[in-house]
């Protein structure tokens, strides 16, 4: 391949390969970077000088940027279908548990079930009305859509044939029906993995229940019961665009693939806590078993 | 193995018309798995069948779970091993001989027992791989300092 840039950005290692000749390198990486950054300084509640650290302190009225629309309606979609279990207001229960932008990781005394969006916030775009200081957290969605806005900055400089993969999650488009063969990374024991899926001009996102688990908790918790779910050791999924694989891999820890299907198109494969799987018909990969 | 997750839908319907008769039936005392061929009548949510303790002696549970297939009337037999109100154990005995069923029986008792293995890295032909490993470094920094400290 004609390219490779890797760094670190928003808290994991990066790693874009471009199949073509690249006129300036260092400006289209500054332009990536610099587009992470932006992205991060919005919607990031572990930095100081976010917009989403800046509402968690003061209700009123906020203008969020253009990439906001895209991912705040998937949100609002996903959280009217699972029931209010995927929600941007987790921030705050995940703070009270101890993912907190400090990585305290002590959970306190009182864990708070997460607000009602109507009763928090109010979403219209540009403008979003916060009605009380709440933590909203991103995490669910925005890596995968910052993986596909980088996409789009890098199909706007003319760029078809790249890989982006930020911490595991990838992006791949190709205009000479390149394959790319992706490795399920077994979840105890990072040396290893566990199947092997091809894609094409699609994206997959995996998710975990042992990573970033501390105490009785991972990173997902449900907002109802203040849990993590458990049952799941990991899950991938397979979709054109990858702020909708990152969306599903949160929630189909809430909700079966049957019902997210009858809605959204997209390939999955489920690894249960006891080590059984349970995949799409047409998942474009196989698991060792 | 396949992936048919329509015959592992269908598959389960069955698992869970089998399920019920194990509500009916009786652990044998010496941990030997007990043919009882029952008909399959009673739904797996009836409340009377499972609410009064909501807790399953330990032991092993067989039955012959009989459904209608197009073919005919087809019968299947399913051992589960319960303990601590958890299935560690499932053993799928398919008994029909009708080429069709067969076939799905087959497919069911091997999609109940697919389980995954993993393989190194460097033995699998790949690009990239997929995964959570990269967790924020602040994250494992903290953890380990927890742990350390023996707080959690």
């Amino acid at each position: 391949m004609a390219t490779q840039f890797t760094f670190k950005a928003i808290g994991t290692s990066w790693t874009i390969d471009i199949y073509a000749d690249v006129s300036s390198e260092d400006g289209l990486l500054s332009a990536i970077k610099e587009r992470i950054d932006g992205f991060d300084k919005v919607y990031s509640r572990f930095r100081a000088d976010s917009l989403v650290t800046e509402m968690s302190k003061k209700a009123g009225e906020y203008i969020l940027p253009d990439d906001a629309s895209k991912m705040l309606s998937l949100y609002r979609e996903l959280y009217e279908f699972t029931g209010g279990k995927m929600t941007p207001l987790i921030g705050d229960t995940l703070v009270d548990a101890g993912y907190d932008a400090s990585y305290s990781l002590a959970p306190k005394a009182e864990i708070h079930k997460a607000k009602e969006w109507d009763e928090a916030i109010k979403y219209e775009h540009p403008k979003l009305l916060v009605k009380q200081p709440v933590m909203l957290d991103f995490g669910a969605i925005g890596k995968g859509y910052l993986i596909d806005l980088v996409g789009e900055l890098l199909e706007n400089n003319e760029i078809h044939d790249y890989m982006i993969n930020a911490g595991g999650d990838i992006r791949q488009r190709t205009s000479f029906g390149k394959n790319l063969r992706v490795g399920l990374e077994n979840p105890e024991n990072q040396n290893e993995v566990i199947g092997v899926v091809q894609i094409s001009n699609q994206s997959i996102c995996g998710s975990a229940g042992n990573r970033r688990a501390w105490g009785k908790f991972h990173h997902i918790i449900d907002p109802d019961t203040a849990e993590s779910p458990r049952g799941i050791l990991s899950l991938w999924v397979v979709a054109k665009e990858t702020y909708l694989a990152d969306a599903l891999t949160t929630a189909l820890f809430f909700v079966s693939p049957e019902t997210l299907r009858e809605k959204y198109e997209f390939e999955y494969a489920i690894v249960s806590a006891n080590h059984s799987v349970l995949m799409s018909e047409n998942f474009p990969g196989q698991l060792f078993t | 193995m396949t992936k048919n997750s329509k015959i592992v839908i269908g598959g389960i319907a069955v698992l869970g018309v089998a399920l019920a008769i194990f509500f009916l039936a009786q652990p044998d005392k010496d941990d030997h798995a007990v043919k009882t061929p029952v008909t399959a009548n009673v739904p797996v949510d009836n409340p009377s069948a499972t609410n009064k303790a909501n807790r399953y002696k330990d032991g092993t549970y067989s039955a012959t779970g009989n459904y209608d297939a197009p073919s005919g009337k087809e019968s299947i037999g399913v051992s589960l091993v319960l303990k601590d109100n958890v299935i560690t154990d499932v053993t799928i005995t398919p008994t029909s001989e009708n080429r069709v069923s067969s076939r799905y029986q087959q497919g069911f008792a091997t999609n109940v027992k697919a389980y995954v293995v993993g393989k190194s890295i460097d033995s699998v032909n790949l690009d990239v791989v997929s995964g959570s490993s990269l967790t924020p470094q602040g994250f494992n920094d903290a953890l380990a300092q927890i742990k350390a400290q023996a707080r959690i």
